[in-house]
């Protein structure tokens, strides 16, 4: 398998950045000052505007960044700077009036920090305004990430046969305090950090029917632990767990373990660990295999900031925009998965 | 050439770039006993210093060296990596960024004089001054239980690095080491793994750091944004700077020896390489491998 099967936004990426795009962040907390870092990292210069309410914030930055403008009004921003580009890194609350706002002004490129809404009602409206030409992305870098692309690939080729059963998890050690942060939003763990999960299973084998959930709060006042049985499209049961509150994880980990009828697979950002009935091109002609990290990113990405995946996220959105194709976790895309999570939550409720 | 030889800490605070499950392995493996068992049989086999994060495990393990192995702790010289990036990106999780900053300046407050150092940084937008202040608290602990003359940098961590390369804040590097080297005794050293952005950025600037700590395996992983062009970085400015080699299992991904012989054609462009492992027979065969790097009129 050659790379350009595997990651094709690493393949001669320079040309993405040949366009003199004017990008501005909105919101410059972590995931703002990390995404602008690596969009300066390949090409200097790109990040021209930043948006943040927090004068603390944007005192200090402004002193330091003086490259960059800052404003503390998204209205204000637009019509003066009419940026190309509008990366969305404010807390989930308040992306569908930011988006609202950004559809309105005619921002043509839009990328949002996951999850894109509160909820699928909210997603299904921001969906309708959109017109062809609007390219969106929403942060589910978990995609992006190597070993996940591998495996999809591999179910893709029916390696496994059919598949039979799913264990799947999500789990970081984030809360373990308590917090009201999360009151406002009324929703926890399966928002915030199920949705990468969610994502995946509905990219990876579909998801049709919610059969059981089960959720609990244990530092917050929503939900910081679920559990959930699901159905794939084609029948099979997929076990669900997820949690921010586990005090084994020092960073977040995503773990899917599939059985088939012609093989296994288990797979997390870091790793995928196959073992199948017949050799598989896909698996260099071998029946099994355990590929690491160090097998995965070899001299890519070209930027190596925090993980790899949110290099090769940028540079997709990059490709998509000089492209002018939807992404692959486009908003139109992420619907189904936000969707199943709102269902989610209607069953947890019930139960 | 390669002058030194260090132990690292990944192993000791659950860090694996291999796997997460890996990770977790070696944290619940690497108690206290066994941390210094490491410690241990790194300077028995010829190992020459320990390069460690600003995490409490490490402070607990150097603490406890302080008051029973007074005698090791002083064979080894010292790079400390700080900040500890992990514990501010779990801060902002828990308490979003605006929150995490506001505690992090009262973190900063740890001895009375500081509360005016940062009074008067914050009135007059000080950025140089709150960069060395947030710096200083992170090490004061440590200042407390090293032997002084062992610390050979503090070097900032990889994250804030390519961050502030990414920004082009060179200035900021720039005045750091000027105030650690005046107030502490010890200059400022930079961890990328972004190297040729970071040299080519801070060659711009007209500054190059006494340390620059950088993955460097035959594999190009975490070497961004490819293995050559690293490579070439390390052979052209391996007299401007001293190197440190991280990564060079490639997160255990290859054998010791092949990775001495990929690094031995670097030798006279690396200063120090570190090798890292939860089990104190491991880091003893490391080491001994690793040994060959260093010239023999040296050890």
């Amino acid at each position: 398998m050659n790379l350009c099967t595997l990651l094709p936004e690493a393949v001669k990426y320079e040309k993405f950045l040949s366009l003199d795009l004017k990008v501005a962040i909105v919101g410059f907390g972590k995931m703002g000052i990390l995404h602008s870092g690596i969009l300066n990292m390949l090409k200097p210069g790109t990040i021209r505007t930043v948006v943040d309410r927090d004068r603390l914030l944007i005192a200090g930055a402004a002193r330091v960044l003086r490259n960059i403008k800052f404003y503390r009004s998204l209205e204000k921003m637009l019509s003066l700077e009419q940026p190309d580009v509008v990366y969305v890194t404010t807390p989930t609350q308040t992306h569908y009036l930011i988006l609202c706002t950004l559809l309105e002004n005619d921002t043509k490129n839009i990328f949002v920090e996951k999850p894109p809404t509160l909820n699928s009602e909210q997603l299904a409206d921001l969906v309708k305004r959109l017109s062809p030409s609007h390219i969106t992305m929403v942060g589910l870098q978990k995609r992006y990430a190597l070993p996940f692309r591998h495996a999809k690939l591999l179910l893709e080729s029916r390696a496994l046969g059919e598949v039979t059963s799913i264990k799947a998890c999500i789990k970081s050690g984030d809360i373990r305090t308590p917090t009201s942060r999360f009151d406002l939003i009324g929703r926890g763990v399966l928002l915030d950090l199920g949705i990468h999960l969610i994502d995946l299973l509905e990219w990876m084998v579909g998801i049709k029917e919610i059969s059981e959930v089960t959720a609990r709060s244990i530092y917050t006042k929503v939900d910081d632990y679920v559990n959930a049985v699901l159905r794939t499209n084609r029948g099979a049961e997929a076990r669900v767990e997820v949690t921010w509150s586990s005090p084994e994880h020092r960073i977040p980990e995503t773990l899917i373990q599939i059985a088939g009828e012609d093989g296994t697979l288990m797979v997390t950002e870091d790793c995928l660990k196959v073992s199948l009935k017949n050799p598989n091109l896909l698996l260099q002609g071998q029946r099994e295999a355990r590929l690491c990290k160090p097998h995965y990113y070899q001299n890519t990405p070209p930027v190596n900031l925090a993980d790899p995946e949110y290099t090769l996220e940028n540079l997709h959105f990059l490709r998509c925009i000089h492209e002018r194709e939807q992404p692959e976790t486009s908003l139109p895309r992420t619907l189904k998965a936000m969707q199943v999570i709102d269902k989610m939550y209607e069953v947890a409720q019930r139960g | 050439m390669v002058k030194e030889i260090l132990v690292g800490d990944n192993p000791f605070i659950g860090v694996s770039h291999l796997s997460q499950e890996k990770a977790r392995e070696e944290a619940r493996e690497a108690t206290l006993e066994r941390r210094v068992a490491v410690l241990q049989a790194a300077v028995e086999a010829g190992g020459t210093g320990f390069t460690f994060s600003t995490h409490p495990a490490n402070l607990e393990l150097l603490t406890y060296m302080h008051d029973n192995h007074m005698s090791i702790l002083k064979k080894l010289n010292y790079y400390i990596l700080t900040p500890y990036a992990q514990h501010y990106v779990r801060l902002a999780n828990v308490q979003g960024t605006p929150v995490m900053v506001r505690s992090l300046l009262a973190s900063m407050v740890y001895r009375k004089t500081a509360v005016i150092d940062l009074a008067i940084t914050l009135l007059t937008l000080d950025l140089n001054t709150l960069a060395y202040l947030l710096i200083e608290a992170q090490i004061a602990p440590y200042l407390k239980v090293l032997p002084k003359q062992n610390i050979k940098a503090i070097l900032l961590h990889e994250t804030v690095t390519d961050l502030a390369t990414a920004y082009n804040l060179v200035y900021l590097f720039k005045d750091l080491d000027h105030q650690l080297r005046q107030k502490i005794g010890v200059p400022l050293g930079l961890e990328t793994r972004n190297l040729p952005f970071l040299y080519h950025t801070l060659r711009h600037a007209n500054y190059i750091p006494q340390y620059i700590m950088t993955p460097l395996n035959p594999l190009g992983y975490q070497m961004a944004p490819d293995r050559y062009t690293v490579e070439r970085t390390v052979r052209k400015t391996g007299n401007e700077t001293r190197y440190v080699a991280i990564s060079i299992l490639a997160a255990g991904a290859i054998k010791p020896l092949r990775a001495v012989k990929y690094l031995a054609s670097y030798k006279h462009s690396i200063y120090a390489v570190v090798t890292a492992s939860s089990k104190a027979y491991r880091i003893k065969s490391n080491i001994h491998c690793l040994l060959s790097l260093i010239d023999k009129n040296n050890r």
